[in-house]
């Protein structure tokens, strides 16, 4: 098991998920980069550009708001207000 | 004659009623298709922010957010969720009946009315109760800005101190054929303390993630609720016109038998006009 499952996830309903090898996200003390296998963790989310390596080697940038990062069992689960895709 | 002019105008006139009524459904249910698609997208975020809410709240006794602690005054907040018109059947008053009979339960509760939709101004004035504030402007498929706005309201109605709770009242679409009223204590918010603590890390602290997470599960929560009132009104709309158009067609039926009768008649007394004519002349 090497790899995340991303979701993000807003309030307005809008969804966004896929399989990655490494994210990094505009944490609340700073940036933060998860890999694989990382521990339990709920983490606050500031508002700002987030970044993810998908399987074939792109890395994919979404600009996000503020929220709440949920990190359990190789899933990582992003709950925003709004979110925008910057490229695919 | 003049039976028969009044028995075709008024076929006329209930076709013409048939063809609004067919119009009314087609319309109501091309609204009903959007607006439960996005009312089933909404269920992911509902679902993750709930067991998010159990694991930062397991563990913890009570907690100091705001919108999270129970408070212990007795001012009741009654958010009724009616529908912008009428012609849906008993949406509306099923609603006003609900809100009705909690009153009448209110056992030294002090209530106050925000109404989400403009239908039945005097309806909901013989309440009885004050009424803080009319969102009328509320489109057919709201969207997020729309529930922003309310939950923002809702929020500093909460945090300002001029109520103690806030309920929504609203019809729950179980299925195509039942909706009902039901009540969903939106604040303080429910998260359900207690349990074994879980070993996760927070960063930076359990209260300030609460205070970011309940942000967004009170505005998930409202406009799922609105959603979910417009999937029940535009499911009752459709019901209510569907059954009105097949009213008018047994209408129709009953007006075209009439109408044949009444030409019979008119036919019968023409011939034997006729032959009493014939006859007479015959006579003489």
């Amino acid at each position: 098991m090497d790899r995340i499952h991303l979701l993000l996830a807003t309030s307005g309903g809008e969804t966004w998920e896929k399989q990655v090898s490494a994210v990094t996200l505009p944490g609340a003390l700073g940036s933060l980069g998860i890999l694989a296998n990382h521990a339990p963790m709920l983490c606050a989310l500031d508002e700002g550009l987030m970044s993810c390596r998908t399987e074939a080697g792109e890395t994919v940038r979404i600009r996000i708001s503020e929220g709440i990062a949920n990190v359990a069992d190789n899933e990582v689960t992003l709950l925003l207000s709004s979110m925008a895709v910057e490229n695919k | 004659m003049a039976n028969m002019r009044a028995i075709r105008n008024r076929i006329k006139s209930i076709e013409s009623t048939r063809q609004i009524t067919r119009s009314m459904r087609m319309v109501a249910a091309s609204k009903l298709r959007r607006t439960q698609e996005r009312w089933q997208q909404l269920s992911d975020f509902s679902r993750i922010s709930r067991e998010v809410l159990q694991k930062l709240c397991a563990g913890m006794d009570q907690t100091n957010s705001p919108l999270l602690q129970p408070r212990e005054g007795n001012r009741l907040c009654l958010v009724l969720f009616v529908g912008n018109r009428g012609l849906c059947g008993a949406y509306n008053t099923a609603l006003v009946k609900a809100a009705e009979e909690r009153i009448a339960k209110a056992e030294g509760e002090e209530i106050s009315l925000v109404v989400c939709g403009r239908w039945g101004r005097e309806q909901i004035a013989s309440l009885g109760r004050p009424v803080l504030r009319v969102f009328d402007s509320l489109s057919d498929n709201p969207t997020a800005e729309e529930a922003g706005e309310i939950a923002e309201y809702l929020k500093k109605l909460y945090l300002g101190g001029e109520t103690d709770r806030i309920v929504l009242l609203y019809e729950h679409y179980r299925s195509a054929l039942t909706q009902e009223p039901d009540f969903l204590q939106l604040l303080p918010i429910e998260s359900g303390h207690g349990g074994a603590k879980l070993d996760v890390i927070f960063e930076p602290d359990p209260e300030t993630l609460l205070d970011r997470l309940s942000e967004l599960v009170l505005l998930n929560t409202v406009h799922a609720v609105l959603l979910e009132a417009k999937t029940s009104e535009h499911t009752a709309r459709m019901t209510a016109m569907s059954a009105a158009s097949d009213n008018t067609d047994e209408l129709i039926a009953q007006l075209s038998l009439k109408l044949n009768h009444a030409r019979q008649a008119a036919i019968t007394t023409e011939i034997t006009e006729i032959v009493g004519g014939s006859n007479a002349l015959n006579q003489k």
